[in-house]
């Protein structure tokens, strides 16, 4: 479209220059802006049946030169519908005209992407096994990151209860720390609990990418199973973001996020949030006698009594956006600060209740970017962090408490002697410089490295060790270089190696015998991958990518962590893992108004030397190498719209994680576990909800909507399926849970009231083993989104 | 009225299981309810087999042969505890992980094979343990000087009732400067003898906790039941601890035999220089017999032992360290060398007929009755229950076990 434009605004133009510069003209100005007020650049301002033209620039103003007379002045914009302005130009004057575009009920009732495609489609559409989340389609939710990353296909994320509780991550079977979390492309890793994905409410992205498998270099991480990326830079130059949401087990959540920007491009943004929650749901559990300490065979309901959590963060940016030195050049900084009361342990057989942990984070950034610098097609970005991190996890009581929330007083410090008085001190800091040079449209080279450093020191005061004077160091280095050849819109192919570099230092005692010595232990590796993407059709898109994935052992998994249960072993080896996957996407235009795309991909994993904790007959555990495993699964998502009033989606995956070891070490019998299905990992599981919109009920530019989201996962075993007597095995049962909400959206989404009800038949939820989550739970949040001003 | 309601209990299963037996008679429909409770021995041996992360507990009568599976069998325990049998009534297990505590979980033996008792709550972290009347002692002791105690609860084996917990000072304890650290726990004549070392718990600066300037003595605490301190015995420059210790867990060594004396075995653990042995206390005597004295490092050639299972008439199953001059609470020194002694002669037999290559010892049943003591032993194939005769100090195999490891065995009785 703004070729034809631009084709017959050089024929104007042509014509102007042969019928020669008349000196009588006057000048008429102005803007033109849409009924929001927001300025719109690009509009095509000309006379009607005559020759004079213009354009509106980027802050929206026109200017026209015109002699003396009366003239019909239009104003045309696709999307929008064509105004009219009758005029009388005076001889030698100044005249101002302004424009306000009513938007084209035609257009907005179609998809917007015949407009351009958004980066979120972008993202989609890369050559990568990419599902990126459309977080601004949840701000009127209750929902924390982790809880709307649920929805992406091929991704589970375990929680232990309720607001703030641990999560677990999984991804296409990786878990734990094969799956990287990034925020702006900057690594997660090392930072405190007080700023992480269980706490981040979903109004802080914009949108969030989940790279299975294959990760693009630009993230720069020994991500053996994939990358997860919360992007919160969504360019908006001058908005306000406020709401309040309360909720059942008294949960208040608060989020606020502004940004402004000058026109000499200052900016400075500020976002902060809070959440808390009494956390105070009912549980089956058994209640001790505390006299004889003696729990009885059958379960009561009890009510949870101690696990209180409460998180504040404050994030803020100052400077420059858009100017000839930067396109980006900010100053940041994050405060966190969490408490957290902890109800009970690993398995929710035995109560705590006076147990809790803290954790602060402050953490200073920089952020500079510049596209086409000194060069056109050079693209620099160089980002960095340094987290200062205090944490501690504190049980001293003198008391011992049941599920019942009742107590005694003991002799001893400490619920769980001997007491514990554990303090952390994490310095973690990371720096990604990335460079990319596009050339002749079809060719981009990447170098990209990443720089991260670590440092932790833990001191018991209960147990003094000759440890807590060393920190733990960990000090990593990955490099990247890629080449992606787009000859056109097509294909595209990237191709891509890193180079992975690991230092731990570590003073420790591996076997936990009292011999404390200084360890140091440096690995080095690299990988490499491609991927590949072409549109059969303008609508159907196939893809492949493989890598060849590393991850090296941290410097628990080397030296242990200092207690006598957590065993070092220097020498273990980084693990690998070969990650393919094949997939297609299928946009198919049923009618003007009606759109579904299907993506379909299937992934295959090969791991080898996976570490896995081998237990000892005294209960301690070692990492070994040992373990192979291999990923073979699909993962569907769907999505259905009928223009602005309905829209559906689903999301599927299925995995077969199987264990491929054949003879453990030293073992000339079969290991048992041969082939079977890698336990307590969640493999068939999916989601499903709809969205009804009403559009126009008060006034038109209110929209009503009605949410439904249902998830599903299916039963696994806590254990290799075939051991033990199945009538007597630990099970996670099924999870079904229905979650419905409403929301009303005034003044376009300015002002916006939403109810929500999750889990709304009480059914009893479960991700791990023993862990009861939150049953039926009622919130509502007020949401007030002022997008430009 | 515990009892009184117990024994109804009791009356009721009875009536039930005997109109079970009527239908099961009288209905000749091929169906047998109590199909799931036959073959159950009254006595059973318990094997505790592991997977790589979980335990299943699985049982035999007789183990001298055939197999046992945890594929499609076993009753699953969460972890990898380690285990306790209480007599021949129950068997404990007991979760080691501090910071990560867990309830105690104990097995009886049933007319359907093992059932879950009550679990309890023991707040506290087990390195010795040691039957006391009708209670098992269960201790932690502290290896920082800044918090010098040692910690008991009693646990009752038939009620499972928890009392304590007691806390004794080990710097008081230890009275010589340093710190006790309790490594085994035994009844004899009404009293509670107990085992101890005593170590520098890090008041020296170095990072061995375990450092000790006393590692050539050896001691005994006497305390009565209610853990009141009566007397020490101490013994210097003969032989060293009695710490039969893997890591912090400390087992065996203060054996009393059938005309109570009592037998005190020590590896002479940290100390090269120092000869592991036996030392006798006379019956009726609270001091070492400085007339007696096995010295086992020179009847084995330069090996050391590590822990000791009694199978009557002054016989001693031992299990030694692999390495000659060797004794250590690490876990990398192994422990892969049997013998048998007897006492009272000084007799001292390798035993043979142990299999090559051992990768994991469990915790062993000692068969008094048989003079046997049954070890599960892993080595390159799946474990497998090896019996040691002591009259002959020969190993045989027994019943194979298709797991991971085997942590323990032990036998059980139905009550």
């Amino acid at each position: 479209m703004k070729i034809f434009y631009s084709l017959i605004a050089l024929v104007f133009l042509l014509t102007q220059v042969a019928t020669g510069q008349n000196d009588n003209f006057s000048t008429v100005k102005g803007k033109v802006t849409s009924q929001e007020g927001e300025l719109l650049p690009g509009v095509f301002v000309y006379v009607i049946n005559k020759t004079y033209f213009s354009e509106t620039n980027e802050n929206g103003t026109f200017e026209l030169r015109l002699p003396a007379g009366k003239y019909k002045l239009s104003a045309t914009n696709l999307g929008y519908l064509n105004q009219v302005e009758e005029v009388e130009v005076l001889p030698n004057s100044n005249l101002r005209v302004n424009f306000q575009l009513e938007e084209d009920p035609a257009m907005t009732l179609d998809d917007v992407e015949i407009v351009g495609k958004s980066a979120l489609q972008e993202v989609q559409e890369s050559s990568y096994n990419v599902s990126a989340l459309n977080a601004e389609a949840l701000h009127n939710t209750t929902l924390d990151v982790s809880q709307a990353l649920e929805r992406v296909s091929g991704v589970r994320v375990r929680r232990s209860g309720g607001v703030g509780s641990n999560t677990n991550l999984m991804l296409n079977g990786f878990s734990g720390r094969h799956v990287k979390l990034f925020i702006d492309g900057m690594p997660m890793e090392g930072f405190n609990s007080a700023f992480s994905i269980n706490n981040i409410p979903i109004n802080l992205a914009k949108r969030i990418e989940v790279y299975k498998g294959v990760v693009p270099i630009n993230f720069g991480s020994d991500a053996l199973g994939g990358a997860i990326n919360i992007v919160t830079e969504d360019g908006k130059q001058n908005f306000v973001d406020a709401s309040y949401s309360y909720g059942s087990f008294n949960t208040h959540k608060s989020f606020l996020n502004a940004a402004y920007t000058a026109d000499s491009g200052f900016t400075a943004r500020l976002t902060a949030f809070q959440n808390y929650s009494d956390n105070d749901y009912n549980v089956d559990v058994r209640v001790k006698n505390l006299q004889t300490q003696v729990f009885p065979l059958e379960k009561t309901n009890e009510r949870r009594f101690h696990d209180m959590y409460r998180n504040y963060t404050l994030m803020g940016k100052v400077g420059f956006v858009n100017t000839a030195f930067a396109d980006q050049l900010l100053l940041g900084f994050t405060y966190g600060d969490e408490y957290n009361e902890i109800q009970h342990p690993a398995y929710m057989d035995i109560a705590f209740g006076q147990v809790y942990e803290t954790s602060e984070t402050l953490m200073p950034s920089l952020t500079y970017k510049k596209d086409n610098l000194f060069i056109n097609g050079l693209n620099v970005a160089v980002r960095g962090n340094y987290n200062f991190g205090e944490a501690s996890y504190i049980d001293d009581a003198m008391r011992n408490y049941n599920w019942a929330g009742d107590f005694i007083e003991k002799s001893e410090k400490g619920e769980y002697p001997p007491y514990t008085r554990n303090f952390y001190r994490n310095r973690n800091g990371s720096v990604n410089a990335n460079v990319t040079y596009k050339f002749k449209d079809k060719h981009a080279f990447t170098l990209n490295n990443v720089f991260n450093t670590f440092s932790r020191k833990r001191r018991n005061e209960a147990e003094p060790s000759p440890s807590d004077d060393y920190p733990s160091e960990n000090f990593k280095n990955i490099l990247g270089a890629g080449y992606k050849f787009q000859p056109n819109k097509k294909w595209s192919t990237s191709l891509f190696g890193k180079y992975y570099s690991n230092k731990v230092n570590q003073y420790a005692d591996p076997l936990a015998v009292g011999e404390y010595q200084k360890f140091s232990k440096t690995t080095d590796t690299y990988g490499y991958g491609l991927a590949t993407s072409y549109f059969l059709t303008e609508s159907l898109q196939m893809k492949a990518s493989f890598e060849k994935a590393y991850r090296l052992p941290v410097g628990r998994e080397l030296f242990g962590n200092g207690s006598n249960f957590e065993l070092g072993n220097p020498d273990l080896k980084p693990e690998s893992s070969k990650n393919l996957n094949i997939g297609a996407n299928y946009n198919w235009r049923l009618t003007k108004k009606q759109n579904l795309n299907l993506d379909a991909s299937f992934i295959y994993r090969d791991i080898k030397d996976f570490i896995r904790r081998k237990v000892t007959e005294e209960g301690s555990a070692q990492s070994i190498n040992e373990a192979s495993v291999k990923n073979r699964g699909i993962d569907l998502e769907a999505t259905y719209n009928y223009a602005k009033l309905f829209s559906a989606n689903a999301s599927f995956t299925y995995q077969s994680l199987r264990n491929k070891l054949e003879y453990k070490n030293g073992s000339t019998s079969k290991n048992l576990s041969y082939d079977q299905r890698i336990p307590n990992m969640p493999y068939l599981y999916g989601n499903a909800g709809f969205a009804f919109y009403f559009n126009r009920l008060w006034d038109k530019k209110d929209v009503l909507s009605l949410n439904y989201n249902l998830l599903y996962i299916h039963e696994f075993s806590y254990d290799y399926d075939s051991f033990g007597n199945s009538a007597t095995n630990r099970n996670i049962p099924n999870q079904i849970a229905h979650d419905v909400y409403l929301n009303y959206s005034f003044k376009n989404g300015k002002y916006n009231l939403s109810l929500e009800c999750k889990n709304i038949l009480n059914e009893d939820l479960y991700d791990n083993y023993s862990l009861q989550k939150p049953g039926r739970s009622f919130a509502i949040k007020v949401r007030y989104f002022l997008d430009k001003f | 009225m515990m009892n009184i309601l117990l024994r109804k209990k009791l009356y009721v299963s009875v009536a039930f299981a005997a109109m079970l037996g009527f239908t099961s008679c009288s209905d000749d429909d091929g169906e047998d309810n109590t199909v799931g409770c036959e073959g159950v021995a009254t006595e059973e041996y318990v094997v505790a087999a592991t997977s790589e992360e979980n335990s299943y507990v699985l049982t035999k009568e007789n183990i001298s042969e055939g197999e046992l599976s945890i594929v499609g069998d076993g009753l699953q325990v969460t972890g990898t505890p380690s285990w306790f049998f209480y007599k021949n009534l129950a068997a404990y297990s007991f979760v080691y992980r501090q910071g990560d505590p867990g309830t105690t979980q104990s097995f009886i033996l049933e007319d359907c094979g093992l059932e879950p008792r009550n679990p309890i709550d023991l707040q506290v972290s087990i390195q010795s343990k040691g039957i006391v009347g009708e209670e098992l002692f269960v201790q932690y002791s502290s290896r920082n000087y800044e918090n010098p105690e040692a910690t008991f609860y009693k646990v009752n084996g038939k009620t499972s009732v928890v009392t304590g917990p007691v806390t004794i000072n080990t710097k008081e304890l230890a009275n010589n400067g340093e710190y006790a650290y309790i490594t085994d726990i035994t009844e004899h004549n009404s009293r509670v003898w107990i085992a101890y070392r005593t170590i520098k718990a890090g008041e020296d600066n170095e990072d061995n906790a375990f450092n000790s300037d006393f590692n050539d003595h050896t001691y005994i605490a006497i305390f009565n039941e209610d853990l009141e301190f009566i007397q020490r015995i101490e013994d210097t420059g003969r032989t060293g601890v009695i710490a039969g210790q893997s890591r912090s867990q400390g087992e065996t060594g203060i054996e009393p035999v059938e005309n109570g004396d009592v037998y005190v075995f020590s590896s002479a653990l940290d100390a090269p220089e120092v000869n592991s042995g036996v030392l006798k206390i006379n019956n009726g005597t609270t001091e070492f017999d400085p007339n007696y004295f096995f010295n086992i490092s020179e009847a084995s050639g330069g090996y050391k032992l590590y822990r000791t299972h009694y199978v009557g008439d002054n016989t001693f199953v031992l299990q030694m360290f692999t390495e000659q001059n060797i004794a250590s609470a690490r876990p990398t020194e192994t422990r892969h060398k049997f013998a048998v002694v007897n006492v009272a002669t000084k007799s001292f037999n390798w035993v043979d007929d142990v299999p090559n290559g051992i990768q994991e010892i469990g915790a062993p049943y000692v068969d008094k009755a048989n003079k046997e003591v049954v070890f599960p032993i892993k080595t390159s194939e799946n474990p497998r229950l090896y019996i040691i005769n002591a009259a002959n100090h020969v190993m045989t195999a027994g019943t194979k076990i298709e797991a991971d490891g085997v942590t323990a065995v032990g036998k059980l009785a139905k009550q």
